[in-house]
């Protein structure tokens, strides 16, 4: 399959952006350093009692450079989540190793946050709050704190909505202030866990519209953990096509860099169609076992 | 078709979510709340006054009336006990929350810690903070020390437990999303935990304050010199009998206000919990 480098994005997007652009803490972060690399990784969950152990992962290894946009795509229970818990430094692999930016993970850092399906708001702070949260705790005055996550609020398409609380907002409005609340501490990395996948198919789409938009601006590595295959091919620079039980790589496919991709793009394009109908047919037999 | 007719007052149905509705009514349209009240009041003021029953051995609720207008508005020598129960209440509360609600999420947050720990605190829990009265009297004396001693124990409990299970109840995508922001465990405990058990906290403080009420009382009237519960067992020692049920009212209010005004706490604190949305 076609593996083109991913080149960086002008144009309209660009100037639609301007204006959260201009302070620091939006620029794109400087890639230097490798990326995410993952390297034999499995993950052995003990049975309970007599139950035999389950395996969730077995011997998993990919990289995802730095910028890129990396999916990892799946049906449920090939452990897709489980690896990027991973990342997230939330989980441990019993063998293998998960190193992110040229280091070994060993715990969480604020170099990779993660977002999650269920979008992991604080329902007793507001918008405001909530985004501010993890900038205190890299010891950011409140003030200057307030202001960073303003800009972040706006990059959302927020602004207005500072004050509300969770209980008071959409699914996708609370799914915008949980990624607003991960980008604001300025990770190289972050880690998406099915965001988009509590949404119904509109809100989904503007969604997905609106990280290609983000990673277009902020130049994230950004890790995507989905079960769709249209989201997969609409988002990713590189899918990860893993199989289940236990969970393995099946298939490394690299996507044509063009930006940004539309819906369309999946309907009316030769080689979308192609690789799509190729990860369907793949996902339909079952993977042989050496 | 007539309860729609402009003349009478339709009765309001009682809306699904009250909370939220019910709080800004006038009087008028809870007056079904109070209308049992009244009718056995009046019956009750009806077999007084006919001699049904005795006025010596139970005084009509006229007379409850006029002995709880006569001490709070004329001589005002209930204030004065009112006073030393509320200090008391208020001091055995607040030591409570002080120890109870770090020592429950402490318990909540560390299985190790709850290991420890839980032998002692289920093995003092089941006695009744009235059985500790004479160990109160016996080392603190009959003044204040002793009775906030039995409030604060009666209180410990129910606040210990609730914010147990609250810190317990935390929804783990918050924990996760709070350690991948780097957050430090005091921080976590304080802005996490803590908020996160809010609800149930408040739960436990409201059965604390009904509980408290209860043990304090019956501590006034085993030994002190002033508080409610003493004012009552010297009317009923004097005869007083419509002062002795002027006293019992008196409690049945500040009981009733005190829990209102946790409640509208609670709607003030947790606007996100269920039920107060």
């Amino acid at each position: 399959m076609t593996a083109v480098m991913n080149q960086p994005m002008a144009g309209d997007l660009e100037t639609r952006f301007a204006h959260a652009r201009k302070p620091d803490p939006i620029a794109a972060s400087e890639t230097t350093s490798s990326g995410i690399s993952i390297d034999g990784v499995s993950m052995v969950f003990p049975g309970a009692g007599n139950a035999p152990a389950a395996v969730a992962l077995e011997n998993v290894s990919f990289e995802a450079a730095s910028g890129q946009f990396c999916v990892l795509l799946g049906p449920s229970g090939c452990g897709k989540s489980t690896l990027l818990q991973m990342v997230a430094g939330l989980a441990r692999p019993t063998s293998g190793t998960v190193s992110v930016n040229g280091r070994v993970v060993n715990g969480p850092g604020m170099d990779r946050t993660l977002v999650f399906q269920e979008y992991g708001l604080f329902p007793w702070l507001n918008v405001l709050e909530n985004v501010m949260f993890g900038l205190a705790n890299k010891g950011i005055a409140k003030e200057e704190s307030r202001v960073i996550a303003q800009r972040w609020i706006q990059v959302v398409h927020l602004d207005g909505s500072e004050g509300k609380y969770p209980h008071q907002l959409s699914g996708g409005m609370r799914q915008r202030v949980a990624i607003a609340r991960a980008l604001a501490v300025e990770p190289r990395t972050l880690l998406m866990d099915e965001p988009f996948g509590a949404l119904d198919q509109f809100t989904r789409i503007s969604m997905q519209k609106q990280i290609a938009e983000i990673w277009t601006m902020t130049r994230k590595t950004i890790l995507f953990v989905t079960h769709s295959i249209d989201e997969a091919l609409l988002l990713g620079d590189r899918i990860i096509a893993l199989t289940p039980s236990p969970g393995r790589v099946r298939a490394i496919i690299d996507l044509p860099g063009e930006r940004p991709r539309t819906q369309q793009d999946l309907i009316n394009k030769r080689e979308y169609i192609d690789i799509k109908r190729d990860l369907i047919e793949m996902f339909e037999t079952p993977a042989e076992y050496q | 078709m007539s309860n729609q007719s402009p003349a009478i007052p339709a009765p309001v149905a009682t809306p699904a979510e009250p909370a939220a509705k019910a709080r800004r009514t006038s009087f008028f349209e809870h007056i079904d709340r109070y209308v049992v009240i009244l009718l056995l009041l009046v019956i009750w003021q009806a077999c007084v006054d006919s001699g049904v029953l005795l006025r010596d051995f139970l005084p009509s609720p006229a007379d409850i009336a006029q002995a709880f207008y006569n001490f709070t508005f004329v001589d005002r020598s209930i204030w004065e006990n009112f006073a030393a129960s509320a200090k008391r209440l208020l001091w055995g509360i607040g030591l409570s929350i002080l120890v109870a609600l770090p020592l429950g999420v402490a318990m909540g947050w560390s299985r190790r810690f709850y290991r420890w720990v839980s032998m002692l605190v289920e093995l003092t829990r089941p006695i009744p903070p009235i059985a500790m009265i004479p160990v109160g009297i016996f080392y603190l004396g009959i003044g204040d020390a002793s009775k906030i001693f039995i409030i604060w124990l009666a209180c410990f409990f129910p606040l210990l437990l609730n914010t147990i299970t609250g810190v317990r109840g935390i929804d783990p995508v918050l924990i996760k999303a709070a350690r991948t922001l780097g957050t430090p465990m005091p921080r976590m405990l304080l802005r996490v935990a803590l908020p996160s058990a809010l609800p149930n906290i408040l739960t436990g403080l409201r059965v604390s304050v009904g509980i408290g009420l209860m043990v304090l009382v019956a501590a006034e009237m085993v030994a002190a010199t002033s508080g409610l519960g003493f004012f009552i067992l010297q009317s009923e020692m004097n005869w007083k009998l419509d002062d002795m049920y002027a006293g019992i009212a008196m409690i049945s209010m500040a009981g009733f206000l005190v829990n209102a005004m946790l409640l509208r706490l609670e709607r003030r604190l947790t606007p996100w919990h269920q039920g107060n949305r």
